[in-house]
């Protein structure tokens, strides 16, 4: 293999695994070398990523010159070692293990949750262990409900000790022990009688066998009556690849086992449990028009054509400065562009808004202001990264994915980690290699940036500023000049500096790229820009107000004042996030809202309309590192539709003719148009995550407090979370927000 | 036995081959070829042979004819089934009175037609319906498309599914024909047990 | 010291060297010991070079009395030196191999012996701490060695600058909970750092990653305890007393079916029938003998047709079994063998940690499978599938336990395969029949 040869390292090991020449670098698990060749070597207690056990003995292979069997998963290569992983010795080995295995494990396979993809049966398949010469009875346990959300039924559990590993080292909460020995060792909960954990379910999803199960998928189906589909979580901003599993327009599970996206298997307890508020009962499922006082009913006809009534109406009386629009961090990239389309070319009006979570405008201002545009952190470059300082946010409860990137960086790569922050939150606890802990962020960015430093601010720049590469990861703390201050400072460490900035829901990022901004057009150029404008008029036609509109909070005023008689509001819940009184909104001609819930928002609406959620339409969202990815229509919800269907019909109505047919037209519009979004689309398409360089010079926040977080847990996720059964059962959901499991 | 029977014409010479028996004759071979007693022993031959023939062939007829008849005399009286007859399907219960099926969606993904519909459930201490973990919710049959092909029983791990000999179900309304578990179950021991 | 006869019953032809002291009254006493050469083979060794205490331990033919029979010298010269990390001694005295009672005896009658063996073990591989892991059903032996330590500290014995050498150790107790499997290294290692006691991935070896990932060596109780005898004495003395390759003399355990059971020190090497006869006063009731374990209870057992073998670690290689641990374990005529294995797996299956599957399983589904042939509910293919299934355990288990748990098995099966037939024939076991009848 002469290929192999030149391309390897000098110092790489030169071995042979059944006949083929394996070169691999020194210290590579035998077990690793041997995939790499394409050869599988079984195995129960090894994985990728964790401590190495020994335990399963399955993947007993044998080496010539050593006398025993040898565990592929605990030797490491050696020159010219032979090793065969397939003759008899090797072969009845592993059958005399799953033999093993097999005596104290149930065969219930047609009632087992795991049967159709379970290991040990893919196993015994491949070896041939199914006839045993076991004749005395087997052990048996009951099975116990360790939470809401997971259960274990011992009999079926063949102590692979990938449960424990992945909550101790993947996940730090080091929820399970073992218990007792012998045939009768068993995995428990480590505090109490039942398991006081995040409840991620990684422990359920790692499990080999159907020990542990998952409470929300337990004895519903079967894997192969499923239909599954990759698409991206809607909770978080972190933007974790799921696979929803469907069965009757129903989704039954939620994983990646296929490990593909940026988060390969990790998904939190949201991620993996918390989709249920899609199939929740309390879905709206038609719209409805407010007639004497009260909702009722209506059709979509009838709903659509009374708010463009009621548009047109106070658009003729009170002009298109009457009207506002305020969108949604969760809805796709595709529907905020066309949202914001339709408030600055239909509605002729720059007062839009929506919930910012971060200041995305501020940071990609001060990187192009720095000629820095590409210092965006991808999600895998924090896991890399050399040294990360974490201002602010507490990303174990608000962004999970980004919490295990920091951890998977300290822990494999020996990563330092810098906190800033005023709770003592788990990552400073456990990870970080300074915490400083502060009264306030904005205020302690000050005086690590200024002349003095004091206390522990002071130790940290100094071991900051001897790091190198390092990724700065801010929350909502940091805004405006303290952004741009921040970028400059940060710019000037040793080598390259990355940054992230924490946005709460799944297309935060993607709502402040897309222009849901009074001041700013998509790709963050502000209105008055006339050579961006000219940029987007071109293929809109008309012409948009290059007077900047009135942000959230000066709408919520203006409704007051009388000067706003219409408001649109699209998967947001202002009425709770920003406490606008029943009494405003009653102000207001018309309020339009389209949301999958009935919040508080659309309870005071004069038209609700039903929108479809992330499961029930395709289209593109950006992560809180700039990623985009794809979301893939994976079920129906007989009478919703989706936020680009209501506004495709609101624009005709309206009188616009717009050319879109399907999200991938808008799609392709806002790749040849917005600054930094001109990404590859086959790569998009392939469910990969393809990072952004928006650039421009967008106008100062306007006010500090436009950007501030929801502050979610790891069972809340704003409107949503309430109508999800999984995010409330569980015990721990009732905990403080700032509890660290 | 050579020269006599059902010949093809296409022996004749100067005919065209081809296997075609369309145009078979019934014959004599009385060519000038053979010596008269041997023509004549030839054709005695044949002629007893026939008639042997047709005695042995009507020997079954007449001794059937004293036999009782096979024919069922259906829908006068009931039909008889041989014991692996494939007729409709009976979800079986266990000694318990408890449903053996155990939702285990093998039928369903061994039914070459598609015809069987799952829903599964769990059973809880103070609802059960299986001795299992699991039981069918739901369970369809769609007789519009089953071929009775029995894949479905050899499928089943818990022996839960049996072919019956039920086989009237021929409707005008294809709706009737999705079997519903409830039409499918075997009665509980204490209802059959009634008069 | 109340039943010190009861298994100190001494015997003329014992050699004694670690055991010389034992009947010396109030010896657990430091100025006792100090009477009796007490804590000159550590003066001794502190003016030596490190590396010179290393050689002599090691060409005095030391073998691990623990079970395994490594070279101790050997061991201790794999600790690198040069390590920035702290290294350690950890002395295993979690002595729970059934058949196996010298560990007691030193720790309860010389307790100074091996505390002055661990500091030299400490000096010698440049350790400052050294820590006695005691099983969990000894702990009464924890307030004799306490006590001891706390008198070596008192003395200048432990502790900061010991005798002045500028070497400083310092020795803890710890105790275990009572899990055989933590006589294993790398278990103990885990128990000792708190941990559930489940063996460890080897490599890397203790002697490289052990207690807290630093190099640490572990030895056992007696092992330790012949230290500064050597070093007193020197290596060539201590080597004479045995065979060539195994040095010195050895802690027997006679147990079982034996008139005069008791611990003695017998010189390496020593015929095992002259054990039985000479020193252990033969059977009881003139019985005929019919097996003997050689080594606690995870060697195969000998037949009493092959019990002219030199007890030393090699010659009992040689005949397919070990020295193990030296509980040497007779058994009479009497005996079942069936029932024997019974109880040699009911031990297993009770002690193994669970860690690997062979093991877990193996030893369950053994007892299970013996206890139901023992009681005559046998199948004609049961003892083909124990010899299976114990082959199948046999060196494929993370560590030593699972082999501890076959060889016996299938030693018995191999060489006592008529018992076996007699079960299937009868349908009940041979022997209890027979004592009812007697009865």
């Amino acid at each position: 293999m002469p290929e192999t040869m030149t391309t390897a390292a000098p110092s790489a090991v030169t071995l042979t695994i059944d006949g083929k020449t394996v070169t691999a670098p020194p210290g590579t698990l035998l077990i690793e070398a041997a995939k790499q060749a394409g050869i599988e070597v079984p195995s129960f207690c090894y994985y990728p990523g964790m401590a190495l056990q020994g335990a399963c003995r399955m993947c007993l292979v044998s080496i010539e010159k050593m006398g025993k069997l040898q565990t592929a998963c605990t030797t490491t290569v050696a020159p010219g070692m032979v090793v065969h992983t397939e003759n008899d010795e090797v072969r009845n080995a592993r059958k005399a293990m799953l033999e093993f295995l097999l005596t104290n494990h149930p065969l219930d396979c047609p009632v087992c949750d795991k049967g159709g993809e379970c290991e040990l049966q893919d196993a015994v398949f491949r070896y041939g262990a199914a006839e045993t010469r076991f004749m005395e009875s087997k052990l048996h346990h009951e099975e116990k409900q360790f939470s809401k959300l997971i259960y274990y039924d011992w009999p079926r559990c063949i102590l692979c000790y990938r449960c424990v590993r992945v909550c101790d080292e993947i996940m730090d909460v080091n929820a399970y022990g073992v218990a007792f020995r012998a045939a009768h060792s068993e995995i428990i909960p480590n505090r109490g009688e039942k398991l006081e954990c995040e409840e991620c379910g990684m422990c359920v999803d790692i499990c080999p066998v159907g020990a542990l199960t998952s409470g929300t998928y337990r004895y519903k189906t079967r894997p192969w009556e499923m239909n599954y589909t990759g698409t991206v979580c809607n909770h978080c901003g972190d933007g974790c690849k799921t696979t929803l599993s469907i069965r009757n327009n129903e989704i039954i599970r939620a994983n990646n086992r296929d490990h593909s996206g940026i988060n390969g298997e990790f998904l939190c307890v949201k991620g993996r449990f918390g989709w249920d508020f899609v199939n929740s009962q309390e879905r709206l499922l038609e719209p409805r028009v407010r007639r004497n006082g009260s909702q009722a009913p209506a059709s979509w006809d009838d709903a659509l054509g009374l708010a463009v009534e009621r548009l047109k109406a106070v658009i003729k009386e009170h002009g298109r400065d009457a009207v506002a629009v305020i969108g949604s961090n969760r809805t796709s990239n595709e529907e905020n562009y066309l949202l914001q389309r339709l408030a600055r070319s239909v509605l002729g009006t720059n007062n839009i808004d929506h919930h910012r979570t971060a200041d995305y405008a501020s940071l990609v201002g001060a990187l192009t202001a720095a000629g820095a545009k590409d210092r965006h952190a991808t999600m895998a470059e924090i896991a890399s990264a050399n040294s990360i300082l974490l201002i602010g946010n507490d990303p174990t409860q608000q962004h999970p994915l980004v919490a295990l990137q920091i951890r998977e960086a300290v822990r494999q790569h020996g990563a330092h980690l810098y906190v800033i922050n005023r709770n003592r939150i788990k990552l400073a606890e456990r990870q970080a290699a300074v915490f400083a802990e502060v009264k306030n962020e904005t205020e302690a960015l000050a005086s690590l940036i200024g002349d003095s430093p004091s206390g522990e601010l002071a130790a940290l720049r100094e071991k900051l500023q001897a790091e190198s590469d390092t990724v700065v990861i801010f929350g909502s703390e940091i805004q405006g000049r303290d952004v741009q201050r921040l970028v400059r400072w940060a710019l000037a460490l040793p080598g390259r500096t990355r940054f992230v900035a924490l946005g709460d829901y799944a297309n935060s990022r993607g709502a402040a790229d897309m222009g849901l901004l009074p001041n700013t057009l998509p790709g963050y150029s502000p209105v008055s820009d006339v050579a961006a404008s000219a940029r987007f008029e071109s293929v809109w036609g008309g012409s948009i107000p290059s007077k900047p509109g009135r942000n959230i909070r000066e709408i919520i005023v203006d409704i007051d004042s009388g000067a706003i008689k219409a408001l649109l509001v699209f998967g947001s819940n202002p009425a709770k996030t920003f406490g606008v009184s029943k009494e405003t909104l009653a102000k207001l001609s018309l309020l339009f809202v389209a949301d999958l819930f009935p919040t508080e928002t659309a309870a005071m609406a004069d038209v609700v309309v039903p929108a479809a959620s992330f499961a029930e339409k395709s289209g593109t969202v950006t992560n809180l590192c700039g990623e985009v990815q794809a979301l893939r229509k994976t079920m129906r919800k007989a009478g919703t539709r989706s936020d680009f269907e209501i506004l495709l019909a609101l624009a005709r109505l309206l009188g616009a003719a717009w050319p879109y047919r399907t999200p991938d037209d808008v799609l392709r519009e806002i790749v040849e148009r917005v600054p930094g979004y001109s990404i590859a689309l086959p790569h998009l398409l392939v469910g990969g995550a393809v990072p952004t360089r928006p650039e421009g010079a967008p106008l100062a926040l306007e006010r500090a407090d436009l950007v501030f977080s929801s502050g979610d847990s790891l069972f809340t996720s704003g409107s949503v979370s309430r109508f999800s059964w999984a995010l409330n059962a569980p015990e721990e959901a009732r905990r403080p927000r700032g509890h660290i499991f | 036995m050579k020269n006599i029977g059902i010949r093809d014409d296409t022996v004749r010479p100067g005919r065209s081959s081809g296997g075609r028996r369309r145009n078979a004759v019934f014959y004599f071979d009385l060519s000038e070829a053979l010596p008269y007693t041997e023509r004549m022993a030839k054709m005695l031959r044949e002629v007893t042979g026939t008639v042997g023939a047709l005695a042995k062939g009507f020997a079954v007829t007449f001794k059937t004819m004293f036999r009782p008849a096979v024919t069922e005399n259906y829908p006068a009286e009931p039909v008889h089934f041989e014991g692996r007859y494939r007729g409709l399907h009976v979800l079986r219960r266990d000694e318990n009175g408890l449903e053996k099926c155990v939702a285990c969606f093998l039928c369903a993904a061994a039914c070459p037609a598609n015809c069987i519909y799952i829903e599964a459930a769990e059973n809880t201490s103070d609802h059960r319906i299986s001795a299992a973990e699991r039981y069918a919710k739901v369970y369809n049959i769609d007789y519009n498309r089953c071929i009775f092909c029995g894949y479905c029983v050899e499928a089943c791990p818990c022996d839960a599914i049996t072919h019956g000999h039920g086989f009237e179900i021929a409707s005008y309304d294809m709706n009737g024909l999705v079997y519903r578990k409830e039409q499918l179950l075997e009665k509980p021991p204490a209802a059959a047990a009634k008069p | 010291m109340s039943d010190y006869e009861s298994y100190l019953k001494g015997s003329p032809l014992e050699v004694q060297v670690i055991s010389r002291r034992f009947r010396i009254p109030n010896i657990t006493s430091i100025d006792v010991f100090l009477a009796h050469d007490g804590y000159k083979a550590l003066a001794k060794a502190l003016k030596m070079k490190p590396e010179e205490v290393i050689n002599e331990v090691k060409n005095s033919g030391l073998r691990g009395r623990g079970g395994a029979g490594f070279n101790t010298g050997m061991k201790w010269s794999f600790v690198p030196r040069q390590s920035p990390k702290p290294k350690y001694v950890a002395c295993n005295a979690d002595e729970s191999e059934p058949g196996t009672c010298k560990d007691r005896p030193l720790m309860e009658y010389d307790p100074h012996q091996l505390l002055e063996g661990i500091a030299i073990a400490g000096y010698a591989i440049g350790s400052h701490q050294g820590y006695i892991y005691i099983r969990g059903e000894y702990r009464y032996l924890m307030d004799i060695l306490d006590r001891a330590i706390a008198e070596a500290y008192a003395r200048g014995y432990l502790g900061k600058n010991i005798l002045g050498s500028g070497f400083d150790f310092d020795i803890a107790t710890h105790t275990g909970a009572g899990a055989y499997e933590c006589g294993e290294e790398t278990a103990l290692l885990n128990s000792l750092e708190g941990f559930r006691g489940n063996p460890r991935v080897k490599p890397p070896f203790p002697a490289v990653v052990g207690v807290y990932g630093c190099p640490t060596v572990v030895n056992n109780v007696e092992t330790l305890s012949n230290v500064p005898a050597i070093i007193l004495n020197g290596a060539d003395w201590y080597a004479k007393l045995g065979t060539p390759k195994n040095g010195g003399t050895r802690l027997f355990c006679l147990s079982g079916h034996i008139n005069r059971p008791g611990v003695y020190e017998l010189p390496m090497g020593f015929p095992l029938r002259r054990m039985i006869e000479e020193v252990g006063g033969g059977i009881p009731g003139g019985k005929k003998l019919k097996a003997v374990i050689p080594g606690g209870s995870s060697c195969p057992v000998l037949t009493a047709d092959e019990i002219d073998v030199a007890m030393d670690f090699d010659s009992v290689a040689k005949i397919g079994s070990m020295l193990g641990s030296g509980g040497v374990v007779m058994i009479d005529e009497d005996t079942c063998m069936v029932k024997m294995a019974l109880r040699i797996m009911k031990f297993y299956a009770h002690e193994s940690c669970g860690w690997c599957i062979p093991c877990r399983e193996g030893t369950s589904w053994l007892e299970a499978l013996l206890e139901r042939f023992h009681s005559g509910a046998g199948l004609a293919t049961d003892a083909d599938t124990a010899l299976d299934v114990s082959y199948n355990m046999l060196g494929k288990t993370l560590c030593p336990l699972g082999d501890a748990a076959a060889l016996p098995t299938i030693s018995i099966v191999k060489k006592f395969r008529g018992e076996f037939e007699e079960h299937l024939k009868l349908g009940a076991c041979p022997y209890e029949r027979k004592a009812v009848a007697v009865a």
